[in-house]
């Protein structure tokens, strides 16, 4: 049926419920007007600006030229950028798998049922991730002093070799690690959540089959909970892309003089690809090359991202209420 | 009737206009790095009573002084074209910053000002405000110092057959060795600044000559270099000295100071903890001059916090005035008795006098007051490349102190990089 066979009645209709359509639309972007000014400020002028920048030889102060790929070309002939890729994969392969196993393992304890005072022991194990990263950097820059650390005396007593944590650069790394770790509180709330989630009915109907309980673990609680393990992994790995502030702080204590507060600790082994970047657009004052260096890691974090959702996609059943 | 009313309505308008009409003071805003405090005699308290004093004495201009703002801060508000009219950026980027227009060269301002008096301050504090001191030029004015010396255990270094403290580097390194034991640390060089400028001043390294070039290439920097793996060696390999840095460095200052319980016979201290070191010393129940000591080293390395004047400033002149007022003698004087009321070290010659004669100031800042009057310090040569050349060193020289690289391959890093740096701040 075409418009022009509609009877009289159906046409009004449409024109009018038209006329209306666009009054909300009109009314739905009035009010939305602050956040879409504020997103289009605030986010999407900042990222043109800066993907504008890295083609410049912008400084803060002086004339900006246009440079074309120079910054880029550059980026790849840094020996120090190559050094901070180098410890930020390390933080991503290493750090990142550490830290989720763990939080999943604090997660799995803490959903035992018929344990007394399970409440204050999931609080206990939440509260690190309540103390701001600073604070845990100064904090753990006690616990792994190399002398006087309660880490290393505990690792002295039972005859173990104690690190130089903060000092020896093979161990500056893990270090860090260690620290993170005892924040994971955060991941393992949303691993708690979604092992609540999974029906009880399924673990009654594999213990009739006789599954043991590490057979329902990874039979039955890692497929549910999947797409958990996927969100809390691909969080994880754009925060070590983006590793900073535990770095700055560790470092600018290890390291003394001019270097401070943005030196990479002993033999750069904690310079990470952000600390790299803050160094150069507010020590160095090339902002140019540094937005070059947003630039790139926002290309790497959103390839990373996709080759992540890709693949897991396929192992992930997403389960259906 | 209407005629006097519009009468009354004019003069009542042009009386509200008067105060309009009159000149609004101009104020100055000056952003600065030092801490808020409670304490009336913290150097950044004594900054705000110098302002308030100032306020109270003019009418044309007047001083809005806001303490505890952050370096990065300061350079993003200026980059945006804002900012206050003075600010207080680290010493290393005065010129940087200067060269790229970001802050104003002050030259003319300071030969012009009498009353400024720049022959009170001692030359060498003007090279962390330009490339080549006031012959050259000069994008900030120096408000304080911190320097380098030596603080060593009298007794220590005379059981090891040491009357007097010695006086050259090599003196130094044989008394570390002499010293140094199992439970006594000779030297450990393991400080702050030990990675770019103290050993090298000390040393005698010229890092860039008169056209600017990188000179890090000498034997002034292998010798420097290799006074520090030397030193490392004593103290049993570079994790030993990192080790006993990190563990001891809390207890400096304090009634625990190895220095004071006998656990270094030498250790080097700065500007800052001198009078902290006193007060330890004597809450120890340790005599200055007797349980401990301080020395010079054979030339000095020099530190400076600056002043620079914001290129977006509307008022230049008032904002120089003002400059010139919290950076002249009177107000020098006063921050000089800073710092807790303990002493702040500053580059004015007639500051430092103050400090020398008070009778509140302790003996360990008189010390140092003293050797900087006489001005056998240096500083790390400041341009537009200083970042990039202060990383180089700060990275080769620890790569070569931990035995990861050789001295020649260190030298010849160092020098590339620095060069690199230099090349792509002239690009």
């Amino acid at each position: 049926m075409t418009s022009s066979s509609l009877p009289m009645d159906a046409k009004k209709m449409r024109k009018k419920s038209s006329i209306q359509e666009r009054r909300f639309a009109r009314q739905g972007l009035l009010f939305a007007s602050p956040w879409i000014i504020g997103f289009l400020g605030f986010t999407i002028f900042p990222i043109i600006m800066a993907i504008y920048y890295s083609f410049t030889d912008y400084d803060m102060f002086g004339t900006t030229n246009w440079v074309g790929w120079e910054n880029y070309i550059d980026i790849f002939d840094d020996r120090y950028t190559g050094r901070a890729v180098k410890n930020t994969i390390y933080i991503a392969l290493v750090g990142v798998p550490i830290g989720q196993i763990t939080a999943l393992f604090l997660a799995t304890l803490l959903n035992k049922k018929n344990v007394k005072g399970m409440p204050i022991f999931r609080t206990i194990f939440y509260l690190p991730t309540l103390v701001p990263a600073a604070a845990c950097a100064l904090l753990f820059l006690w616990v792994l002093n190399g002398k006087n650390g309660i880490l290393n005396i505990a690792l002295s007593s039972i005859g173990l070799k104690a690190p130089g944590w903060l000092t020896d650069p093979k161990w500056t790394k893990p270090a860090l690690i260690i620290m993170d770790t005892w924040r994971c509180g955060g991941a393992m709330i949303i691993y708690l959540a979604a092992l609540r989630s999974v029906p009880e009915t399924f673990y009654e109907a594999a213990s009739l089959d006789g599954a043991n309980n590490t057979q329902k673990f990874w039979n039955i609680t890692i497929p549910y909970i999947a797409p958990t393990i996927q969100f809390n992994g691909l969080m994880a790995m754009i925060g070590a892309f983006q590793y900073f502030v535990q770095a700055q702080i560790f470092s600018s204590i290890t390291d003394y003089g001019s270097n401070a507060a943005a030196g990479g600790g002993p033999r750069n082994s904690m310079l990470f690809y952000c600390l790299h970047l803050y160094r150069k657009a507010f020590k160095q004052m090339e902002m140019g090359y540094a937005c070059a260096m947003a630039v790139l890691l926002a290309i790497v974090v959103m390839i990373v991202s996709y080759l992540i959702m890709y693949f897991s996609e396929k192992k992930i059943t997403y389960s259906v209420e | 009737m209407k005629k006097f009313l519009a009468l009354v309505l004019c003069l009542i308008m042009v009386a509200t206009m008067v105060p309009a009409l009159a000149e609004e003071p101009i104020t100055i805003t000056v952003w600065s790095r030092e801490a808020e405090s409670q304490d009336p005699t913290a150097v950044g308290s004594r900054f705000v009573a110098l302002a308030e004093k100032w306020n109270a004495e003019h009418e044309d201009i007047k001083i809005d002084f806001v303490l505890a703002q952050s370096h990065d801060g300061m350079i993003t508000a200026m980059a945006n074209k804002g900012g206050p009219d003075i600010v207080d950026l680290l010493w290393q980027y005065a010129v940087p910053v200067g060269q790229k227009g970001g802050v104003l060269e002050l030259s003319e301002y300071i030969k012009n000002d009498a009353e400024f008096n720049v022959d009170d301050f001692f030359p060498n504090a003007w090279l962390t405000c330009g490339v080549v001191g006031l012959e050259g030029e000069i994008y900030a004015v120096p408000r304080s110092c911190n320097s380098a010396y030596m603080l060593y255990n009298p007794a220590i270094l005379k059981a090891a057959g040491y009357e007097e403290f010695p006086t050259t580097m090599e003196g130094i390194l044989e008394a570390a060795k002499a010293c140094h034991t199992e439970e006594v640390m000779g030297l450990n060089p393991i400080s702050p600044w030990r990675d770019d400028v103290l050993f090298y001043a000390a040393a005698g390294v010229q890092w860039s000559d008169a056209e600017g070039n990188v000179t890090f290439d000498s034997e002034e920097s292998r010798t420097a270099l290799k006074f520090q793996k030397d030193l490392i060696d004593v103290c049993g390999g570079f994790e030993a000295a990192s080790e006993w840095s990190t563990t001891y460095s809390n207890t400096f200052c304090t009634t625990s100071d190895p220095i004071l319980t006998g656990g270094a016979a030498m250790r080097f201290i700065f500007s800052w903890s001198l009078a902290s070191m006193f007060q330890a010393g004597d809450e120890a129940g340790k005599v200055y001059g007797v349980d401990y000591a301080m020395a010079n080293l054979p030339q000095g390395m020099l530190t400076c916090a600056t002043m620079q004047i914001n290129a977006n400033t509307e008022h230049p002149d008032e904002a120089w005035k003002v400059l010139a007022y919290l950076n002249g003698e009177e107000a020098m004087a006063d921050l000089a008795m800073g710092l807790e009321n303990r002493g702040q070290l500053v580059p004015r010659k007639s500051a430092l006098e103050v400090i020398v004669n008070a009778e509140e100031i302790s003996e360990t800042m008189k010390h140092a007051a003293r050797a900087l009057s006489e001005g056998n310090v240096v500083n790390f040569t400041n341009s537009a490349y200083i970042d990039g050349y202060l990383s180089a060193v700060g990275t080769y020289a620890d790569e070569y102190l931990r035995g990861y690289i050789d001295l020649e391959e260190a030298i010849e890093l160092i020098q590339e990089d620095a060069e690199k740096a230099k090349e792509d701040a002239e690009k």
